[in-house]
């Protein structure tokens, strides 16, 4: 009950809904803003490729709204039908997976398979596929799928189960806690997917606009003008992606208040998001379901090839594959090729993952230790959060050029803003009886963040790094296609340049794998750590 | 014996099934069922536990949480189930509510199966945890059992039982906006939309402060005399016990199961006055002697 009680003001104000809070974080904005301004003007603007705020207006007045609006009209409208698609699908299979818990396990990891497949490796094999408006769509619902599954099924399953028990008591059918029980407590938890979907959505169209045929959108005039070095209009065209994202984002957000007013006083756990990860204890069952899902996910993009009835030319099966891996001719050179572009890959993902995260831990401990930076800027970094910045690839390609540092700071800016939000609000949410008691015997408050407050947000580090994981792939993907011209993401995108389809085929395979297997890696990891901490 | 001088009157009617050290010993599963004439006799026109066992699986090992359980009341009669943590109140409640299956014995609401009753809707009751439903108002929560029965016209009862439990003005108001008293009060109301015969309370006011508890209590005596349902009390409070009840089933931790059954025999309706009589301390004492007493308890008090 108490838990109830003090939870959702706590998040509350760490999100600013509030009016004071809501003074700090425009505050907190409007100070960035300045300092940015300043920073151009005085100090550097990294050889031209950083407008200052003002100059980024400016061009956004020369260029005259219709010309931003247009674009974004079709991005959006590319956004909206992905929406809908992915999350028909996300609700309708998390349902089947909670009616039918025989199909739970396999739809759930379906659902992480979706949200491993990078989709900038996914674009290039719709293109060869679909033609027209239909790889963005299909890129778009791709990127919301996952969330609003988990989210579904978490909803549908975390069910006070009391009232379940009440209802039964009261001689209630099944019918009954489905309708009046377990439908409307699932509500809370889809819309908080449904929130995070409005943004990943218009990030899938961005992305798939990335790949070109298209006549307009946001993300091929992204493109067309980092590569023309237009500069202010690269970031104008940022800002308005970003805009769009967040407008998207805000209006979910209203509807879910206005339809769920109550669900600020539920108790919604955030622990569980461990939803989907592998359970089996033993290390035989681990195996068993792991290479069940391998069989699962090879039939399924075998049935995609046949159901689509997609020509063999370019619609390469799994068999394909392995063929095109261990051809007595080429097979040897193929592998070779392949690993070392993965190298690569598997490199600039770590970098990206491994600063991204690190930055984000310690300015989240800077938060807690400061209040009043924490209220300034907690506001930015969430509204940040919601905005699909792999999308904003094109931009720190201009800025950092195309070297190293470029793919780092992709990987590090995808992965920074999520882990820190996590981060804060797990540190704040630290059992506040056990920081009394440091207190009380007097301990600093760097020693209790070491002691009691860390540890106590590990959970919440491992969550953000399995989201950011898949995420630091795809940016490395895209940092390696804009920017560097080095591993599989230049390679998926020249493979299917070339028509080589057994080629892309493999590499999509072999990043998807890598993917996954990251994923699963830190699941692992996180399950053994938190273990031996509650043993 | 001590006890029979102090309370002559209640000492002849404390039913002990069993010596309890015996039992203990030869606990669980070697002890044979009960002969018919050490079970509970009397009227069972209201609750009926027969032989009731109920064993459940922890990791793999079979833990007893019920044992045994005899007990008999009348249709109309108030009975709290009282014991200490771990003595299987608490199952005694689930499988009365058809929330759980008893692994032995049987158990019967008006010489109904739990699951009859349940499916007539004849059953209302209220947990520790109001279990309001977070996203309806108070007159919405407890009209959820009228909804689920089918009942019809009983919008007035439903305002009749705000009234009842204090909560005018209040019908609007979401459970988030309640005390925790209110809330409790809300559920006591729902549990009783429907006018069930059988009432089942799983400490209902036990997670309030003792004076809130004691103002609930009373209320809640006025409901049950103004329409005497067959109720089920569980509580782990002896005066709230002795306040309430017609009878007292004593309970007794691992295995969980029933050592005495004590009727109260205080006139009604029992006041706070009454709480500070000698009667009412000395039958709180006869509680404590069989709950705090029990393993020093070697002698045997024949029925």
């Amino acid at each position: 009950m108490s838990a109830i009680g003090a939870s959702p003001s706590s998040l509350a104000r760490l999100a600013g809904w509030n009016w004071r809070g809501l003074a700090s974080s425009v505050g907190g904005l409007l100070a960035l803003l300045v300092a940015w301004q300043l920073a151009v003007d005085f100090i550097s603007s990294a050889n031209g490729t950083i407008p200052s705020p003002l100059q980024i207006v400016g061009q956004i007045r020369s260029d005259g709204l219709p010309f931003y609006a247009e674009a974004a009209s079709y991005t959006v409208s590319a956004a909206f039908r992905g929406w809908l698609w992915g999350n028909g699908l996300a609700i309708s299979l998390a349902v089947l997976a909670v009616a039918i818990p025989f199909l739970e396990r396999p739809i759930l990891q379906l659902g992480i398979v979706s949200y491993c497949l990078p989709i900038v490796a996914i674009g290039p094999l719709m293109m060869t596929l679909f033609s027209g408006d239909t790889p963005k769509v299909v890129l778009a619902a791709l990127s919301v799928f996952f969330t609003t599954l988990i989210g579904t099924v978490t909803g549908l399953r975390h069910v006070d189960h009391a009232m379940l028990d009440l209802v039964h008591v009261f001689g209630g059918t099944s019918r009954d806690k489905l309708l009046k029980v377990r439908l409307i407590s699932a509500l809370p938890h889809l819309f908080a997917a449904l929130r995070i979907a409005a943004p990943a959505a218009i990030l899938g169209a961005i992305v798939g606009e990335y790949m070109g045929g298209t006549e307009t959108g946001l993300g091929l005039m992204l493109v067309n003008s980092q590569q023309a070095m237009e500069v202010a209009r690269t970031w104008s065209i940022a800002v308005v992606a970003s805009v769009l994202a967040a407008v998207a984002y805000i209006a979910t957000s209203l509807v879910a208040r206005l339809l769920t007013p109550w669900a600020s006083e539920m108790a919604i756990d955030p622990g569980s998001s461990q939803a989907g990860m592998p359970k089996g204890n033993g290390a035989v069952t681990a195996l068993v379901a792991g290479l069940g899902s391998f069989a699962l996910v090879l039939f399924v993009w075998w049935a995609i090839l046949r159901g689509f009835r997609i020509s063999p030319f370019m619609g390469k099966g799994p068999l394909d594959v392995w063929n095109y891996l261990i051809d007595p001719l080429m097979g040897a050179q193929n592998r070779a090729q392949l690993m070392a572009e993965a190298k690569i890959t598997i490199r600039d993902s770590a970098a990206g993952l491994v600063v991204g995260t690190v930055a984000a831990v310690t300015v989240a401990v800077i938060f807690n230790l400061w209040g009043n930076v924490e209220r300034a800027f907690m506001g930015v970094a969430i509204a940040l959060r919601s905005i699909p910045l792999v999308a904003m690839a094109p931009l720190v390609t201009l800025v950092f050029g195309r070297s190293m540092l470029a793919v780092v700071m992709i990987g590090a800016i995808v992965t920074f803003f999520p882990t820190l939000v996590n981060m804060t609000l797990a540190l704040a949410q630290a059992p506040v009886r056990s920081r009394d008691l440091m207190k009380v015997f007097g301990a600093s408050r760097l020693k209790t963040l070491v002691t009691v407050q860390l540890p106590s947000a590990l959970p919440a580090l491992f969550i953000s790094l399995r989201t950011a994981a898949p995420l630091a792939i795809t940016g490395a993907l895209i940092a390696a296609w804009l920017a560097t011209g080095k591993g599989l993401g230049y390679a998926i995108i020249t493979a299917g340049a070339v028509s080589d389809y057994d080629g892309l085929w493999a590499r999509v395979a072999l990043i998807t794998a890598f993917s996954i297997c990251l994923y699963l890696i830190v699941g692992l990891v996180e399950r053994a750590v938190l273990r031996s901490l509650s043993s | 014996m001590p006890r029979n001088r102090i309370l002559p009157n209640v000492a002849q009617t404390v039913k002990i099934r069993k010596p309890v050290m015996e039992l203990a010993k030869v606990m669980p599963e070697t002890e044979p069922q009960g002969s018919p004439s050490l079970r509970t006799t009397g009227d069972a026109s209201g609750i009926v536990l027969y032989g009731l066992s109920k064993t459940f699986s922890l990791r793999g090992r079979p833990v007893v949480a019920l044992h045994d359980a005899d007990l008999r009341t009348p249709a109309g009669s108030f009975v709290s189930l009282l014991g200490p943590s771990g003595c299987g109140k608490s199952t005694i409640l689930r499988i009365l509510a058809d929330l759980e299956k008893p692994s032995d014995g049987s158990a019967l609401i008006h010489g109904k199966s739990p699951a009859i009753s349940r499916a007539n809707h004849e059953i209302g009751i209220a947990f520790q945890d109001a279990s309001l439903l977070a996203w309806r108002s108070v007159e919405d929560n407890i009209r959820l059992p009228v909804e689920i029965s089918g009942a019809r016209g009983r919008e007035a009862s439903i305002c009749d039982l705000i009234a009842l439990v204090g909560l005018q003005g209040f019908e609007k108001a979401r459970p988030a906006q309640l005390s925790g008293g209110m809330r409790q009060r809300v559920a006591i109301a729902r549990a009783l939309v429907n006018e069930p015969k059988a009432l089942l309370l799983d400490e209902p006011f036990g997670a309030l402060d003792d004076m809130m508890r004691q103002r609930l209590n009373l209320g809640l005596q006025r409901i049950w005399m103004e329409r005497p349902t067959t109720t089920v009390l569980v509580t782990h409070s002896i005066s709230e016990a002795v306040f309430l009840s017609d009878t007292v089933a004593v309970m007794s931790a691992r295995p969980g199961r029933i050592v005495a059954t004590i009727p109260i025999d205080l006139p009604r309706p029992r006041t706070p006055a009454m709480m500070r009589t000698p009667e009412f301390h000395r039958l709180c004492d006869v509680f404590s002697e069989l709950l705090f007493g029990a393993h020093g308890a070697d002698e045997e008090v024949e029925p």
